[in-house]
């Protein structure tokens, strides 16, 4: 991945999600949201990850943000992004500031230098039996994951109550 | 995958098909007690699969190892998910929670806790912790009318996902200083002696995320506020169940030796903080299921000073303190379910005066579990204080194992003040329901362990020196 | 340079993730706490790939991506439907106006 391409993706997620943070209608912002994380995909697709890059692009980007946006249209009013009042902006900037203070001593410090094989590119092959024959059991769980969270989803979700227990 | 990896992991499965089979029962059945008896029969099944199965080679595929005490904790929680689900029998009635969706989150709620304590690789303790997160999300909003309920719910909710976040983006961090996903090597790379910058930070992070779920001070915040909105039994498995899944999973993550430098001043400021920040707020509440949350924060910073030994005594006293203490939470919240009617729990502390006389088995175990969270001795509570407070002081951190005792001291006061109201008379109690022989047993049984591991611990401790 | 090293994609997850968390800890509507916990954990999957093909080059690295990937899924189903129980009892989404427990 050379540095052009890093450079456009890298500055299109971070243009997008400054933009995301900022904005104050909600969909507006799970758009620009939807932006970012293909310009994501595409930097992992340059890491040398395919599946990962597709699983973003069909998981996280088609799955998850048009999740968010079936939700924000079905609640009426459309919730107000309004952030707080000033004030109470302290504590998320210095927190943010604080973890960006870390990751540039990370990389002054830490981890420059370190050049990755040029071209490498993980299979989906190995990277699929690693999946089903090694973490078979995190496959398992994930799977019970995902269906108890659909439980609780529609638990929460319902109209009308189960019926009465017959005495 | 081998068949001993199918071997390691049937007792969890277990947990998981009965849930799944709950769940299908749940529709067919309009009778609870149907559903319950399925629910309680898979628990015992995958407890006496967890006891009988032959010792096991140490990974079940790189990312559960069913070895060590992987065994002994599958058995706790089977526990702690038969007192939660026996405590609900009435409750569960009244509150509506009819057919099987509840008993289900429950058994999968516990199969997360036994997957978080037996993870062997980061994966493992992330997915662990996120199962048994995300089922209590849905249990604590899951009474049907509960406004609180589902307001406690998107406090622990908003605040418990924003842990998820740091817990992965600081495990990525450990994952490039140590190079692997190993979960017992994960920590020793930030503490050698060339250890990146960026491995502290993200230790950081991982300390931050588990202070979190284990209500750590200063971010037990949301401790109070979900224990109080939360349905009784719930808040049983929340308070009990998860933390000690959390310290066990710690166990693994921070391995004898694995803490020093700046990561065990951070875990030392945390531990002071919850001891003192506990202690304070626990004193002066009026609220019993808030006197067991700021409790909470006191016994995990107690918990935290075993962690900070950093020596194996010191990783044995915490797998003994997260027995008792799931023990104790559990039998606590137990007794709050068995007396609670429709319109409320008996909450306020005034609300307890006298019930030692008109609900005796009731409030016995009540008491039993108070005298645990005090420390004193015919309880497991003395034993598992008494063994932190040495591996501590065997470690050398003796500050923090003074200030301990002295938290331990001032516990007694409000632990023994909860004691007095029971036995002391009012005539203008309101009326308590009297609780069934399921909920008695929800009560008694946690009591009965804990006198067990007060007169003998060696049963315990034992079987911990075998794991470890 | 025309390669890019470790240190650039460390860094642009390292500004995601405090976009993220600035977003999720300063907006009081729960929707806004949900987009900013996604970014987070987005973070966390671009570092571990990163790391991954830069570290050990085994699929250990894209293997917790594939679940942390999972993870969030599951977070925002559970999520959602909370917001949706909350907002058809409360007529609003902002967590702070829910108070009733207090002490």
């Amino acid at each position: 991945m050379n540095l052009v391409a890093f450079w456009i993706f890298g500055g299109t997620a971070l243009l997008a999600l400054v933009l995301c943070v900022t904005r104050r209608n909600a969909v507006h912002a799970v758009l620009y949201l939807l932006g970012a994380f293909l310009a994501i995909a595409a930097i992992l697709f340059g890491l040398g990850a395919p599946l990962p890059a597709a699983w973003q692009v069909l998981v996280y980007a088609g799955a998850i943000l048009v999740l968010f946006l079936f939700v924000l249209m079905t609640l009426h009013p459309p919730p107000a992004m309004k952030p707080r009042r000033a004030r109470e902006l302290v504590l998320p900037a210095l927190v943010a500031a604080g973890n960006l203070a870390g990751a540039l001593a990370l990389v002054l410090a830490g981890s420059g230098g370190r050049e990755g094989l040029p071209g490498y590119v993980l299979p989906p092959a190995a990277l699929g039996r690693a999946l089903f024959a090694d973490a078979w059991i995190g496959v398992e769980a994930v799977s019970f994951l995902l269906l108890f969270a659909a439980v609780g989803a529609f638990w929460l979700g319902r109209r009308e109550d189960p019926p009465k227990e017959r005495p | 995958m081998t068949h001993a990896d199918l071997l390691g992991a049937l007792p969890t499965l277990a947990l998981c098909a009965g849930a799944l089979a709950v769940l299908v029962l749940g529709r067919l059945t309009r009778r609870r007690a149907v559903i319950e008896a399925l629910a309680m029969l898979s628990i015992a099944a995958a407890a006496l699969l967890a006891v009988l199965l032959p010792e096991l080679p140490a990974t079940a595929g790189g990312m559960f190892s069913p070895g060590g005490n992987g065994r002994l904790f599958v058995v706790f929680f089977s526990l702690l998910g038969a007192i939660a689900i026996l405590a609900s029998t009435r409750y569960g009635r009244e509150h509506g929670f009819s057919t099987g969706e509840y008993d289900a989150l429950i058994l999968f709620a516990c199969a997360g806790m036994c997957w978080l304590a037996s993870a062997a690789s980061a994966w493992g303790f992330v997915i662990g912790l996120s199962s048994f997160t995300l089922a209590l999300y849905v249990l604590i909003a899951f009474a049907r009318d509960g406004g609180a309920g589902s307001e406690a719910a998107a406090k622990y909710l908003s605040m418990g996902m924003i842990a998820g976040g740091m817990l992965a983006f600081g495990l990525a961090l450990l994952y490039a200083a140590a190079g692997t996903l190993d979960l017992s090597r994960l920590a020793s790379a930030s503490s050698a002696g060339a250890a990146p910058p960026f491995s502290l930070l993200g230790m950081a992070l991982v300390l931050a995320a588990l202070a979190f779920k284990i209500s750590l001070a200063p971010f037990h915040l949301w401790t109070p506020d979900v224990y109080q909105g939360a349905p009784a039994p719930v808040a049983g498995l929340l308070s009990g169940g998860s933390k000690a899944a959390v310290l066990a999973g710690l166990l693994v993550l921070l391995p004898a030796g694995a803490i020093s430098g700046a990561v065990q001043k951070l875990l030392l400021a945390l531990a002071a903080l919850s001891l003192l920040w506990g202690t304070l707020a626990a004193l002066r509440q009026t609220d019993l299921k808030r006197l067991l949350a700021y409790s909470s924060v006191v016994q995990m910073g107690t918990a935290a000073i075993g962690l900070l030994a950093g020596n194996r005594a010191g990783a044995q006293a915490v797998a003994f303190y997260l027995v008792f203490y799931g023990l104790a939470a559990a039998g606590s919240f137990a007794f709050l379910a068995a007396l609670a009617n429709t319109a409320d729990e008996p909450e306020r502390l005034e609300d307890l005066r006298g019930l030692g006389f008109r609900r005796p088995l009731v409030a016995l175990g009540l008491a039993v579990c108070m005298l645990a969270f005090a420390g004193i001795p015919p309880t497991g509570g003395f034993f598992a204080k008494l063994q932190v407070f040495a591996a501590a002081v065997l470690a050398g951190q003796w500050e923090i194992a003074v200030a301990g005792v002295l938290a331990a001291f001032v516990s007694v006061a409000y632990y023994l003040r909860v004691i007095m109201l029971l036995y002391m008379s009012d005539e203008a109690a309101p009326e308590r329901p009297r609780p069934h022989l399921a909920e008695t047993l929800a009560v008694l049984l946690p009591a009965l362990l804990l006198l067990l591991l007060g007169v003998a611990p060696g049963l315990l401790m034992d079987w911990i020196g075998a794991g470890m | 340079m025309t390669s890019v090293g470790l240190h650039h994609f460390v860094l642009l997850s390292a500004v995601l993730f405090s976009l993220g968390i600035a977003c999720a800890i300063a907006r009081r509507n729960a929707v806004a706490i949900l987009v900013g916990i996604e970014l987070m954990l987005n973070a966390a999957a671009l570092n571990l790939a990163a790391f991954s093909r830069f570290g050990a080059l085994r699929a250990e690295g894209q293997l917790f991506v594939l679940f942390v990937i999972v993870l969030a899924a599951a977070e925002a189903v559970v999520g959602l439907a909370l917001i949706l129980a909350i907002h058809r009892r409360l007529r609003s989404v902002d967590v702070h106006r829910a108070d009733s427990l207090k002490g």
